[in-house]
């Protein structure tokens, strides 16, 4: 029982109504006192008059502290009951985020003191959440706006003879094609909600990007090879930022790979999944630095290869599964990147 | 081969229309829903290409309503939108396939023309691939006219790999199309048919390879 912190409104209740009633307990006793003396100096016989001071005393005295606790108690328990939504609203306050922004404070069961507070609170709620639906639409809006020229542009360079000149400008747009999708994609895990309580089987997400990717791999002159787990590794998270982060671990191993040579992905039952290259590998010191959004190596920096949000759209999708996402060496030199997901309850 | 393109951005539909058309088809481009469905009164189609960012009514409904009716073309959906939702409401309102913008042109042919070599689409009783072809009702392959002898199950692998032309095809899709429920299967069944397969385009200098992913499958693509 915190009965006496001295700044809650119960606290300060209970001392000021506790001094409140001491005082008129001490005062009503006083009166009690002098005013039952009072009447027994009308009785003659000194034996009856202390009997009847000393019976009224006996009878009426107890009754102050009976009061005065059943008092104190109502009054606990009105602040209690009336505050108990209160702490409600704060709880529910806690889970607002930009991806939780339908969240509102329960008005009912509000004193009517406090509702006025908590209304104003839900419709700032109100406004915010229409600012954040005005930032997501941008976000939709500027990906229509800015595919439809780039596609024109892409299909406009595929339709001209193949010269030095204009396969370079065709690499060119492709590159500007992949930024604008990754830049849409950090944007979207910035500002929209994300389902993450699916039931994801990790081999069968890889094993899909894997065959989604090894067509342009090859193109590319690379190839891509899956190594599944026995059977389902079923881990809980969102299946479409899983593919993701997934393909861009895959797409960072081919761009890092030597042409000829194989990118291995490989699912382990304990919900990690592993890709290694065979690539120059990541040096030590950038082992942090890889994961951070528009960093890039020296040479990937002056070959204006990459925007370096690859990787770190693979950390952000790690981190809101509550995952890793770490480098290494791979066993045959090269670079093996792991994501690693908490497995769900169900399996292991 | 018809096809009809509807797609509101003028220079995309442009290029569409002429990628298209080099692939050999014959192709109608509409820019509004309104003149999409005027068009598809009067004529048949075997492929639609839709673009569901459509201004002038939604290009989903206009989705749903084709779908509605009673023999409907393969209809490949074009959007600039590639979040979760708008996906599946492509695919459920019955999209065949779908591009995501910006796409490239080889890729729109090539998915055009793997709805066109579905079974009981126009090119799907004569498979091509480069100078391969194969004849799904005789089940005989030719290259370059010359018929190349192969087994049972070397054709039925090469016919699901012509089909999807340049996508994977898992082993697993091949193992459960080559053999029934109760058949014996060899875990390396699969692996030597597609090794002998290999073996015999090569020899007849077929311009198309099949690829392996190991782990995953295989496909087949046409050489450059």
């Amino acid at each position: 029982m915190r009965l006496l912190q001295p700044h809650s409104l119960e606290g300060k209740l209970v001392i000021r109504l506790g001094a409140l009633m001491l005082a008129s307990m001490a005062l009503g006793f006083v009166a009690l006192l002098i005013y039952s003396h009072e009447a027994a100096e009308k009785i003659a016989d000194e034996a009856l008059k202390d009997a009847i001071v000393s019976d009224f005393l006996r009878d009426a005295a107890w009754a102050f502290p009976l009061v005065a606790v059943a008092l104190l108690a109502v009054a606990v328990w009105t602040i209690r009951t009336s505050l108990r939504p209160v702490r409600d609203a704060s709880e529910n306050a806690a889970r607002i985020t930009p991806g939780e922004t339908g969240v509102r404070l329960p008005v009912v069961g509000l004193p009517s003191e406090l509702a006025p507070l908590v209304a104003a609170v839900n419709e700032a709620l109100d406004r915010l959440e229409k600012g954040f639906e005005i930032q997501r639409q941008f976000t939709a809006d500027a990906a229509h706006e800015l595919r439809t020229p780039l596609s024109i542009l892409t299909a406009g360079l595929e339709a001209l003879p193949s010269t030095t000149e204009i396969d370079r400008l065709r690499q060119d747009a492709e590159r500007m094609n992949r930024l604008v999708a990754q830049l849409l994609r950090v944007a979207r895990l910035d500002a929209q909600p994300m389902d993450l309580n699916q039931t994801v089987d990790l081999g069968e997400v890889a094993g899909r990007v894997v065959e989604h990717i090894a067509p342009w791999a090859a193109r590319n002159g690379r190839s891509v090879a899956f190594e599944p787990a026995e059977r389902p590794v079923p881990v809980i998270g969102n299946p479409d930022a899983l593919t993701d982060a997934i393909r861009n671990l895959v797409e960072n191993a081919i761009a890092h790979s030597p042409p000829g040579e194989e990118v291995v992905v490989a699912v382990d039952p304990q919900g990690v999944v592993s890709v290694s290259d065979r690539g120059p590998g990541v040096p030590p010191e950038h082992r942090e630095k890889v994961f951070e959004r528009f960093w890039r190596s020296r040479e990937r920096r002056s070959s204006g290869q990459g925007a370096g949000l690859g990787l770190s759209i693979v950390a952000e999708i790690a981190r809101v599964h509550a995952g890793r996402v770490a480098v290494t060496d791979a066993p045959d030199g090269g670079a093996c990147f792991t994501l690693s997901l908490p497995p769900s309850a169900g399996a292991a | 081969m018809r096809l009809l393109v509807i797609e509101d951005e003028q220079r995309i539909a442009d290029l569409v229309a002429d990628a298209l058309r080099q692939a050999g088809l014959t192709v109608d481009a509409v820019g509004t829903v309104a003149d999409a469905e005027a068009v598809l009164l009067s004529t048949v189609y075997d492929a639609v290409v839709l673009d569901l960012g459509l201004p002038n009514g939604d290009g989903l409904r206009l989705l749903t309503d084709l779908r509605r009716r009673p023999e409907t073309p393969p209809v490949l959906v074009l959007t600039a939108r590639d979040t979760v939702e708008d996906r599946v409401a492509g695919l459920d309102a019955g999209a065949d396939d779908y591009l995501i913008k910006p796409f490239a042109m080889v890729e729109l042919v090539a998915r055009v023309k793997a709805l066109l070599r579905r079974p009981g689409g126009p090119l799907g009783v004569r498979l091509e691939a480069g100078n391969v072809a194969l004849d799904t009702v005789g089940r005989d392959v030719q290259v370059e006219g010359r018929v190349v002898a192969l087994a049972r199950q070397e054709v039925a692998i090469l016919e699901h790999l012509m089909r999807r032309l340049g996508r994977v095809v898992p082993k697993a899709v091949l193992e459960e199309k080559l053999y029934g429920m109760g058949d014996e299967l060899e875990s390396n069944a699969i692996p030597v048919h597609v090794h002998h397969l290999r073996r015999k385009l090569m020899d007849a200098q077929a311009n198309c390879a099949i690829h392996t992913v190991r782990g995953i499958g295989y496909f087949l693509e046409e050489s450059r």
